[in-house]
């Protein structure tokens, strides 16, 4: 089909003249700003429950929201021990940061590690702060308990945290280079979590024993 | 947060323009373009600079626009887009005081769906044949015969 | 009696107590059985050794096995939840308890091991293990689960509702479909050869990532490393927005980008591609990477 065959030529260009003079912008409703501002806000609240309640339930925590009360570890009284601080310090940690750092719709209890794309640097070092902070707590407390550690958990966790330890400096120092760089934000974000998550498993498996 | 209101502010109004000729309804269109907006900023990351912002900013909107209106032909058991060759009944749409000559914008608001599309696209924002297939999910050719289609009802209503 | 007599004859005794000594701490078998609910729990721990768990349409659990030496059996628990494992006697020579329990097939399961084998089949219920190095295999049904290993291996072939994986050095092999999986690993190769999968997420840091499937429609698959190198393979008609940030990048047997070199002067580069049809609701995948490479194809 042959536009130019079937239409006047003159008509046909007038039209499209008359398209191009359209006004390429149309202001929007003045209200429409709050409205999608709230609604992000609010994607990113309700995408810290599941987060927290997921987290919570890999911890050594009864979760009485949960609809099974199990328990997941033997019943201790580990809440009063620093172990069980820096477990909840890291699980609260990792939530509260989903607030902080809001993330892609993904899977809950392990979301893609997305900071978004206009957190400012400075924040972000916050974060990861907080991260080295937390990691540090969970570390010092294996690292008391080293010699009653399984042998094959010690040497793993050796193995896996210089892994890991490498990987983050790695990516910190690309950060530096490109601190606008959100694909590079959000590989360190995920090499934190790993780290916490390696070091909160341990300290978890160590408990059974 | 306060980047992404800048980038709102920066391309708002192209969005709205692309919302209003695509949904008609105002009501509609303001919905729409909140909609597009909370997508992009759920989005954003995928966002790789192949384009201008501002045609990645146009595929979500027809992205949401049609995502919605499958929806909500879902509800009203419509026939397929693509063989749509009815005109719409749409409300609450720019002014009708009989007075007025019957204007471009209100003629496009009264194409079918799927010429409207087509319209708005190819000939107000100039994305080519492939580009709009390759945004709507149709064949090239089908976006073809549907710009045939609504220049044949536009000039009709223009004469 | 001769000499010679009475020394064969200390001899063999003590040759007799000698041989039969050890069977004092040998090992023990055992036969134990507890009612349970259908929906009951039950938490078995054995550090040593092997599990076998195997589901059975039974309102009771059946532990059959050995003990090994320097251990003993504990357990109770009413028909709500039993809790039943092996524990050393002081001894610091435990050796290997070999364990087979039958439970009610939708029972919760809870496993917890430093290095015994475990192996789960014909189970429908929710399952939870943690172990320090042994390994996990898991056939069968269950509704969601989640297990952890160390250094040992996962291999699942299982399509529960909710599936999340752990592993530091362990590779982790899954065949399944999953409305929603994570799975995880410091440095064990991960190879998932899925059906359908709606929400993923796979993580590694320099283990290699193997991805093959389908992914539902609306689907959100994401793949991180930090240097493990990503493969994936694609079914023929696949519809998916394949988006890329990686050193180098080769789709189809087209390579995009620069080739991989072993020293990275400057961030990843992005790759955006759409396969198959491209329409609103076509499932993305994003795969992110510092240092690896990315080779996708289609099959």
């Amino acid at each position: 089909m042959n536009d130019h065959e079937e239409f006047d030529e003159t008509a046909l260009t007038a039209l499209r003249e008359a398209a191009q003079a359209l006004p390429r912008e149309i202001a929007p409703n003045p209200a429409a700003w709050a409205n999608i501002r709230d609604r992000i806000e609010h994607t990113r609240v309700r995408e810290l429950v599941p987060v927290a309640n997921a987290e919570a339930k890999e911890t050594s925590v009864t979760v009485a929201a949960e609809k099974s009360t199990r328990v997941l570890q033997p019943t201790r009284t580990w809440l009063r021990s620093t172990r069980g601080a820096a477990l909840i310090a890291a699980t609260l940690f990792m939530a509260v940061t989903t607030l902080v750092v809001p993330r892609e719709d993904g899977v809950d209890g392990a979301r893609p590690g997305a900071l978004a794309a206009d957190t400012a640097p400075a924040e972000m070092s916050t974060v990861f702060a907080r991260y080295d902070g937390a990691a540090t707590d969970l570390q010092n407390d294996l690292e008391r308990r080293r010699p009653q550690l399984h042998p094959a958990m010690v040497a793993v966790l050796d193995s896996c945290l210089h892994t890991l330890n490498e990987a983050i400096d790695d990516t910190q120092r690309a950060l530096k280079d490109a601190p606008d760089n959100a694909t590079i934000a959000g590989l360190l974000e995920v090499a934190y979590q790993q780290k916490l998550d390696l070091l909160r498993r341990a300290t978890e498996l160590s408990e059974s024993f | 947060m306060q980047a992404f209101e800048r980038l709102y502010q920066q391309h708002a109004g192209r969005v709205n323009a692309l919302c209003r000729r695509l949904a008609v309804d105002v009501n509609r269109a303001d919905e729409l373009m909140q909609d597009v907006f909370v997508r992009a900023w759920e989005k954003l990351e995928s966002f790789r600079g192949e384009s201008s912002l501002d045609s990645w900013l146009h595929r979500v909107t027809v992205n949401v626009f049609l995502a919605a209106d499958r929806g909500d032909r879902r509800r009203r058991a419509h026939e397929d887009i693509a063989d749509d060759d009815t005109y719409e009944h749409t409300a609450n749409t720019a002014s009708s005081d009989p007075g007025d000559r019957i204007d471009l914008e209100r003629a496009i608001a009264a194409l079918p769906q799927g010429a409207r599309v087509a319209f708005v696209l190819h000939d107000i924002e100039g994305y080519s044949y492939e580009e709009i297939a390759a945004m709507s999910g149709i064949a090239a050719a089908t976006v073809r015969v549907q710009l045939h289609r609504a220049r044949r009802h536009l000039m009709e209503a223009l004469q | 009696m001769p000499v010679r007599t009475r020394f064969l004859t200390w001899f063999t005794a003590l040759a007799v107590l000698l041989m039969y000594a050890p069977l004092s701490d040998a090992q023990q078998a055992v036969t134990r059985g507890w009612p349970l609910n259908a929906d009951g729990s039950l938490k078995i721990y054995n550090d040593v050794g092997t599990i076998r768990v195997i589901g059975w349409d039974r309102d009771s659990i059946a532990v059959m096995g050995t003990i090994g030496t320097g251990g003993s059996m504990f357990g109770g628990g009413d028909r709500a939840g039993v809790k039943f494992g092996i524990e050393g006697n002081g001894s610091k020579n435990l050796t290997a308890s070999d364990l087979v329990v039958h439970v009610p097939a939708r029972a919760r399961v809870w496993i917890r091991s430093a290095s015994a084998t475990i192996d789960v089949s014909a189970y429908a219920g929710p399952l939870d293990i943690a172990s320090v190095s042994g390994s996990v295999k898991i056939q069968g049904t269950p509704t969601e689960v989640r297990a952890e290993s160390m250094n040992g291996t996962l291999d699942v072939t299982a399509s529960p509702a909710y599936l999340r994986l752990k592993s530091a050095t362990g590779a982790i092999t899954w065949n399944g479909s999953s409305d929603d999986v994570g799975i995880t690993t410091v440095s064990g190769r991960m190879t998932v050869n899925a059906g359908t999968v709606h929400r993923g997420r796979f993580e590694s840091i320099d283990g290699e990532v193997r991805y093959r499937g389908s992914i539902g429609a609306n689907g959100t698959i994401a793949v991180d490393t930090h240097s493990g190198n990503v493969l994936l393979a694609f079914t023929k008609g696949t519809n998916v927005q394949l988006d890329v940030s990686a050193r180098g990048c080769e789709l189809f047997g087209v390579p995009l980008g620069q080739e991989r070199v072993a020293k990275i002067p400057h961030p990843p580069k992005g790759f955006y591609k759409t396969l198959g049809k491209p329409s609103p609701v076509s499932p993305s995948f994003t795969v992110r990477t510092y240092k690896g490479y990315v080779t996708a194809v289609v099959q």
